[in-house]
């Protein structure tokens, strides 16, 4: 059974259709990718898919369970969280607070032990920091935890994103476009931080346009334009696909 | 409500209120179609309006016309002054940094006006028949004034919109600002123009409305509230919508008012509340 | 607000900071120094500090509200005027021991706040600054047409008794203003400990993106609505404070549940710098000051109200301080935070 199910999705805004009966399914511990060029409706998908916007037509299912029309919250808390293309951090508080809003959902104490510093309180504050420190580790950010997030490098704070994200210690985590604006040397340490969450047994969906990146890190491909799916397969099939670069070229 | 004479008579004046309503909701929908801001100080634009045109009959003794054209070009500068004053520093702000700021220019303008005088003032109707009959009603000669006022402006505002450069503009950055901006139409001179041209239609509701009521310094908030449920209930930034919601507002006010006279205020913000809660894009469906 | 629990739990969750004690310390200090310093014929200005303690509480709250969430009421007079007339009604008209209300009116400003926020909260921006607005007059117009005679209309309601306290009634301007400020105090540490948890944080989240801090599994709307009725709780103890433990003992809906006690409150929560505990407090005892201030230089004003001026002084000051904080901002951080053009990935 796969994981993430997606079947027949489709979006309309004002006329315009976004994404049009797009079915794609993800298998455990995959590394799945999204491609195609700009306006292909890349976003619009992991929008719709994190419950973002909600589906005019089609089904999601999510380790067998239905999660279209469920707030985007509800769907975080079955354990799939999503980056955004556009870092949106918390810029009022340190690295380490960014990542610990991402252990929200774990936590179970109320605003009443919190206001009363129980010992309940204490333990899971204790929790929450210990595995948003062992996140930031695995990040090679730890360094930095103290620090305010505004002061990081912007690669930097694109880990910080995926560090918060990877804190609510998700089953299916969806990137949306990591690599953008990174270095060279930032670009291939994500690639290595990738490939270690496939190995802890997380699934990993991605937008990308760092073609090389997918190529290399992606174990299944599909290609949007115009918001149908024209392609899907390993990415060696999707290289050959004359369909794919004829929607990367442009059509004559 | 027994009589058709009497119906005919709350009709009107729903009528009457409403005008005054929907040309407070036009001023609110120009700024916020232009700028994106809620003007919450297009209440005191009203209540100028009215105090100028106190001070132009009563100290200056000036003739009708002259007063009203003083008063409003009094309002325009104030509504200019306020946009470079307190809008344009703090661009890029965000919304509710914008509705503080709109909040603080109200209340100042508030204790300006009461600075200068706290009494209530009205001034004799605009020339003409004093009353009316109509369909058995008998409405004071003002209310005519007020009509008509809001009737050409409106089709003022429609031609301003549609013929001219200036106007298509704003229709332009109503429409998408950025877009507007990157197709090179100066947003700033835009926000600009919208500031004055609510201020003036603002003006001319307060300056229509005092004979028939009473004009004073802390009348500007709840004038300001209602045109903003009208503009709500019309569906925010639809101009179409705004008149339609003013009437409506109008018509609903003086008809509550029949049954329960304590809540006027009560009934016309619940009635808002409900419209907010249940279709925020107002009647029409035109908001946004 | 971290005091006897061990040192090592401390240092794992707010690393870098030893125990922050001293700023309550010196707080402590000043609220305990101010009786003798305001004894004899000065103990008036113990009750305007009393004033500013029961305004503080509700600051407290909004700022919760406002600099903590984002979200903006300006209709919190009438949470403020709820807990203050169910207070008053029930002791005065039904004879109930002051001390005894501060549940009912607290619970009584939570119920109508849930009543107000469940479709309320739902709204944005100035949807949401209007629909408070439009509810904080529709309590003012209530108040003042006194449904079943029982909020005594524009006259007010005048004689509320004092708090009573092991049998001693609490009517002298020293004992209510150690009571006031010693709830202040609470108030200030039971929020401080409430907003430093994952509740606060959780809060500051949705005020910068609502949408990323639902994509982490926030429940965004639930927690606007539990930050909204807490500060209507705070609003509606500070209303019974007022009731029973201000000067006057007497209440009216133009100094309980005004348009402009709203804009009061909300300047406070503004000049203290939204979102900052101790801007807050000092915003709400600056405020109170002030008409003070002014009606002592009102010999060098002719003719000029000293309420006029407060109010000019409270718009002033919202658009100069949020004005500036823009302006900073900017400053600080080049780069626009937020491209529009790429949040709307639908309009490629």
């Amino acid at each position: 059974m796969a994981l993430l199910v997606v079947s027949n999705l489709t979006k309309n805004f004002d006329g315009i259709t976004a994404v049009s009966k797009v079915s794609f399914s993800v298998a455990q511990s995959e590394i799945f990718a999204i491609i195609g060029p700009n306006g292909a409706g890349k976003t619009t998908t992991f929008n719709l898919v994190s419950g973002v916007l909600a589906p005019d037509c089609g089904e999601i299912f999510f380790r067998g369970e239905r999660i279209s029309g469920l707030k985007p919250h509800e769907i975080a808390l079955r354990g799939m969280v999503r980056t955004f293309q556009t870092i949106s951090l918390f810029d009022t508080m340190t690295v380490l607070d960014n990542v610990k809003v991402g252990c929200h959902g774990q936590a179970r104490t109320h605003i009443f032990s919190a206001a009363f510093r129980t010992r309940a309180f204490f333990e899971e504050e204790v929790r929450m920091t210990r595995t948003a420190l062992e996140t930031l580790r695995l990040l090679g950010l730890e360094r930095r935890a103290h620090e305010m997030v505004g002061n990081l490098p912007f690669g930097q704070q694109r880990l910080v994103d995926i560090a918060r994200a990877l804190a609510g210690e998700p089953v299916l985590l969806l990137l949306d476009e990591p690599a953008a604006g990174m270095n060279a040397r930032e670009r291939s340490e994500l690639m290595a931080i990738i490939r270690t969450l496939k190995q802890r047994g997380m699934t990993i969906v991605l937008i990308e346009h760092d073609m090389d990146l997918i190529m290399e890190i992606a174990e299944r491909i599909i290609v949007l334009d115009h918001g149908e799916k024209i392609a899907e397969g390993k990415p060696e099939e999707i290289q050959r696909n004359p369909d794919v670069i004829a929607a990367y070229l442009g059509e004559a | 409500m027994t009589s058709p004479d009497q119906l005919a008579q709350y009709l009107f004046s729903g009528i009457t209120i409403g005008s005054i309503y929907a040309l407070i909701a036009l001023g609110f929908t120009i700024i916020y179609n232009t700028t994106g801001i809620i003007n919450f100080a297009q209440g005191e634009f009203v209540m100028l309006g009215g105090m100028c045109m106190v001070g132009c009959t009563h100290i200056l003794r000036l003739p009708v016309p002259a007063g009203v054209l003083i008063s409003v070009a009094c309002v325009v500068v104030v509504g200019l002054l306020i946009e470079r004053l307190s809008i344009r520093p703090a661009h890029g702000a965000s919304v509710v940094t914008l509705i503080i700021i709109t909040i603080g220019v109200s209340i100042t303008l508030k204790a300006l006006t009461a600075f200068i005088t706290k009494d209530s003032f009205t001034y004799p109707p605009f020339p003409g028949p004093e009353h009316v009959r109509i369909f058995g009603a008998s409405m004071p000669g003002q209310s005519l004034w007020i009509i008509g006022a809001a009737c050409c402006i409106m089709v003022l505002l429609s031609l301003f919109f549609h013929f001219t450069i200036r106007g298509k503009a704003m229709r332009a950055c109503a429409i998408n600002r950025e877009a507007a901006y990157i197709v090179g139409i100066d947003v700033e001179t835009m926000s600009f123009l919208s500031f004055g041209l609510s201020a003036l239609i603002g003006a001319v509701a307060g300056i229509m409305v005092t004979p028939t009521t009473q004009m004073a310094w802390y009348r500007g908030m709840d004038l300001g509230l209602k045109g903003f449920c009208a503009a709500i209930l019309g569906g925010l930034g639809s101009s179409p919508g705004a008149v339609a919601g003013g009437l409506l507002l109008g018509l609903l006010e003086t008809f509550g008012s029949f049954f329960v006279s304590g809540y006027k205020d009560a009934i016309a913000f619940a009635l808002f509340l409900l419209v907010l809660f249940i279709r925020p894009r107002g009647i029409t469906g035109r908001g946004r | 607000m971290v005091q006897g629990s061990p040192f090592t739990v401390q240092k794992l969750f707010m690393p870098g900071t030893g125990p922050r004690w001293l700023p309550y310390g010196v707080l402590i200090l000043i609220v305990a120094a101010a009786p003798l310093v305001f004894s004899g014929r000065m103990s008036y200005y113990l009750s305007i500090l009393s004033l500013a303690g029961i305004y503080a509480v509700v600051v407290i709250g909004l700022n919760m509200l406002m600099g903590y969430a984002g979200q903006i009421s300006l209709g919190h007079a009438a949470f403020f005027a709820i807990g203050a007339y169910t207070s008053g009604i029930l002791s005065t008209r039904y004879g109930l021991s002051p001390i005894l209300c501060a549940l009912p009116a607290v619970a009584a400003a939570g119920s109508v706040a849930v009543l107000i926020g469940i479709p309320t909260l739902k709204l944005k921006e100035h949807y949401l600054a209007m629909a408070t607005l439009g509810f904080g007059i529709i309590m003012y117009t209530i108040l003042r047409a006194d449904p079943g005679s029982m909020t005594g209309g524009i006259q007010g309601m005048p004689n509320i008794p004092p708090l009573q306290i092991l049998g001693h009634a609490a009517d002298s301007d020293r004992a209510q203003y150690t009571i006031v400020w010693s709830t202040v105090i609470l108030v200030f540490l039971f929020s401080t400990n409430i907003l430093e948890s994952r509740f606060g944080r959780a809060l500051m989240a949705i005020h910068k993106s609502e949408v990323c801090a639902a994509v982490l599994g926030i429940n965004v709307f639930g927690h606007k609505l539990q930050v909204f009725v807490l500060s209507a709780l705070y609003a509606g103890f500070a209303g019974f404070l007022y009731a029973h433990c201000s000067p006057l003992k007497y209440l009216n809906p133009d100094d309980v549940a005004h348009v402009i006690l709203s804009i009061k409150f909300v300047t406070m929560v503004v000049i203290g710098g939204m979102g900052n505990r101790w801007g807050a407090l000092c915003g709400a005892v600056g405020l109170t000051v002030l008409p003070e201030v002014l009606r002592l230089m009102s010999s060098l004003l002719h003719g000029i109200s000293s309420t006029d001026i407060e109010m000019a002084c409270y718009g002033l000051i919202l658009i100069m301080v949020m004005i500036l904080s823009t302006r900073t901002r900017k400053r600080l951080l080049p780069i626009p935070a937020e491209n529009t053009l790429t949040q709307h990935p639908i309009r490629q």
